[in-house]
């Protein structure tokens, strides 16, 4: 951690400038990395299932969550999916580092 | 066997694996970033080390390379974590036939005093959470987990197919008595078993997790494999037994002193006129010193402490001093991998 003061910088009672206040350590900016990406996994699998819930929905009744546990895709579904899981991580990476071929 | 993953089993390993496609797109983008440097292959350091400094700080503010980097490490140090878990949703479910499959003409046999050895422990081989015996089912998940739904979609070429087709490689005859040093799950057991049908094979791992799932694979096939823990260097096993040695893959899990042990203890178990050959990573004399460069970066962070005094060998010189005759190492077909070692035990005298 920072040995920076744990509060948003602010004016002091002189009326001086407030000086900058870095809420992360530059050495925390891997597990920055590690953190956004632990999110969009879970962001994904949510995704995921979400999408399967409204396929299952549409063809049973109310209680579908071991429905959907148990889905196997089919071969249109997987491959809408594939091309959402695509996009979702290009999207994901491109804002990591914008600008790179993916 | 056959089995389904759950939701959020399927999910996840489809997630980690997508962003391993995407991590060798980023990569190829940042070798587009080293050529506009001006680095090239015939301009990088010829030190090792030097070279990795020198790309490292080329590329100090690509943000390719370092979003590369830590797709990279959170792939490695997280796939097999999502592994686990996708396994523990259907593990109800599969356990019984996982035990059944435990029965059968295939058995699991410890060389006396076996102990692992000093390279192995400890040691979190891919960044395995608690190295390949971290699991009960370790095995398993590895094989058809890990396998299955990652190493297979994101590494280039087909992984199984590899391992079939290296055996094409050995003269044209029947091999009878096939041991195998570093036998694992038994992904290159079964492609052995199918191309030489009548063989009796050995096959030794310093893991019994990984060889529970090779006894699985026999004995969901009828195969009679005698299935041995011990060290690939140092096998106890009868010398002149056997008139195949081979492995896939295990060398660069090992350091340099215990590949010589292994292809010594090739030697001392092959009959006269046996061959040997052994399959695994690209060695650096091979690549250009960029290519050389990759290598060695995705090792350094990829749970691999052995690839670089393994790939820095020259196994067709080590072949020869050991004695083997018409040594051969190559890449097959051509390409980078996988890279192939051959080599024959000469006849006896006389």
């Amino acid at each position: 951690m920072s040995a920076a003061p744990a509060a948003p910088a602010r004016a002091n009672a002189t009326g001086a400038a407030p000086t900058r206040f870095e809420f992360l350590a530059p050495e925390q900016l891997d597990d920055l990395g590690r953190a956004v990406l632990t999110l969009a996994r879970e962001v994904w699998v949510l995704r995921d299932r979400q999408r399967i819930l409204e396929h299952v929905l549409a063809e049973r009744g109310v209680d579908v969550a071991d429905a959907i546990d148990r889905y196997q895709p089919g071969p249109e579904l997987q491959k809408r999916l594939d091309a959402e899981r695509a996009a979702f991580v290009k999207e994901l990476l491109g804002a990591l580092a914008p600008g790179t071929p993916l | 066997m056959d089995f389904e993953l759950r939701q959020r089993g399927r999910a996840s390993m489809d997630f980690v694996a997508e962003l391993g496609l995407n991590g060798a797109r980023l990569r190829a983008a940042t070798l587009a970033e080293v050529k506009s440097a001006g680095l090239a292959p015939d301009t990088l350091a010829a030190d090792l080390d030097e070279r990795v400094a020198q790309v490292e700080g080329a590329l100090g503010g690509s943000k390719a390379f370092h979003t590369y980097a830590l797709v990279a490490d959170w792939g490695s140090s997280t796939h097999g974590k999502l592994a686990i878990e996708a396994f523990e949703q259907v593990r109800d479910e599969i356990e019984p036939r996982l035990k059944a499959l435990g029965e059968g003409p295939t058995r699991i046999r410890t060389k006396p005093g076996y102990q692992l050895p000093d390279y192995a422990r400890g040691v979190e081989f891919h960044r395995t959470t608690g190295g390949w015996d971290g699991h009960e089912y370790m095995g398993f998940i590895h094989a058809e987990l890990i396998h299955r739904h990652y190493v297979y979609k994101t590494f280039p070429g087909d992984i199984f197919a590899q391992r079939r087709r290296v055996l094409d490689e050995l003269p044209d005859r029947e091999f009878t008595r096939v041991l195998e040093l570093g036998a694992s799950s038994g992904h290159y057991t079964r492609m052995i078993q199918d191309k030489f049908p009548r063989a009796a094979i050995t096959g030794v791992d310093t893991s019994v997790r990984f060889l529970e799932q090779a006894q699985r694979v026999a004995n969901e096939h009828g195969w009679t494999w005698d299935l041995l823990v011990a060290p690939g260097e140092d096998t106890g096993l009868p010398a002149e037994s056997f008139d195949l040695v081979t492995s896939y893959i295990l060398l660069h899990e090992i350091p340099e002193r215990t590949i010589r042990g292994v292809f010594a203890e090739a030697y001392r178990t092959l009959e006269p006129g046996g061959w040997l050959l052994m399959t695994d990573v690209t060695p650096f004399w091979a690549q250009d010193r960029l290519s050389e460069f990759w290598s060695y970066w995705g090792a350094l962070h990829g749970g691999e402490p052995y690839w670089r005094e393994s790939a820095s060998l020259k196994l067709d010189e080590l072949c020869r001093e050991l004695g083997f005759v018409d040594a051969k190492t190559y890449g097959l077909g051509g390409k980078p991998y996988p890279w192939i070692t051959i080599a024959r035990k000469p006849e006896r005298a006389g």
